[in-house]
């Protein structure tokens, strides 16, 4: 499952989701991205990410389609926000179940690693210097 | 004559004051001659590869030869995830 959405997610219900009724899930890595507060020694007010719409969802769902082949994990949730988020607010979430740890943490690394460089979002951050579009990090 | 939509986003977007253009071409060309010319002066980095393209949502290298119906769309890095 990958979405894009406005709204907020919460982790448990995706687990459970991304879990499923399978009883041969033996480790569940999640990671979850939050919006700082702080950003090159700047209070951080507020974020705004855009997306190009049509792009973002399917280079997000091969993403996911990459992770799904390169590691031995059962499934994967992605779910990315989009819109005007404040700090301790959630970004992004990753699901990744499988029979051993290994896999499920090796996915969620690469996930959140990949989605940075091959998904269309873009993020401005508000600080009281104004508004800055963020420049990826490596 | 063909018919071309050019999207822009982030930065880029905020510098031309637009998201979008739509355009007649006569010729066949690549995504960087194209720019070059429609943006003009505008298109600060061209050259520099500070920009990506997209034609039809998919990531191409600037010499990509524009055809009939495309969307470009051009953009700076990605920022997502945290």
């Amino acid at each position: 499952v990958v979405r894009i959405q406005e709204g907020d997610f919460s982790m448990e219900e995706e687990t459970e989701k991304c879990v499923g009724s399978r009883l041969d899930v033996g480790g569940v890595a999640t990671f979850v991205g939050v919006v700082r507060n702080i950003s090159k020694g700047r209070d951080v007010e507020k974020i705004e990410l855009t997306h190009y719409e049509g792009m973002a969802i399917k280079e997000l769902a091969k993403v996911r389609q990459r992770a799904v082949d390169a590691f031995d994990i059962t499934e994967m949730t992605i779910v990315h926000r989009v819109g005007t988020l404040y700090p301790g607010d959630r970004i992004v979430g990753i699901v990744a179940t499988a029979r051993h740890r290994e896999a499920a943490f090796d996915a969620c690394r690469f996930a959140i690693d990949e989605l940075k460089k091959s998904v269309p979002i873009w993020k401005k951050e508000t600080t009281p210097d104004g508004e800055t579009w963020v420049e990826p990090t490596p | 004559m063909w018919a071309m939509k050019i999207l822009y986003f982030a930065s880029l977007r905020d510098r031309l004051g637009r998201s979008e253009d739509v355009v007649t071409l006569d010729t066949k060309t690549s995504i960087k001659v194209f720019l070059k010319k429609h943006l003009g002066q505008d298109f600060f980095g061209v050259a520099s590869g500070k920009y990506l393209f997209a034609v039809n949502e998919e990531v191409v290298p600037d010499e990509t030869e524009l055809s009939d119906g495309d969307t470009l769309a051009v953009f700076p890095p990605f920022s997502g995830g945290v």
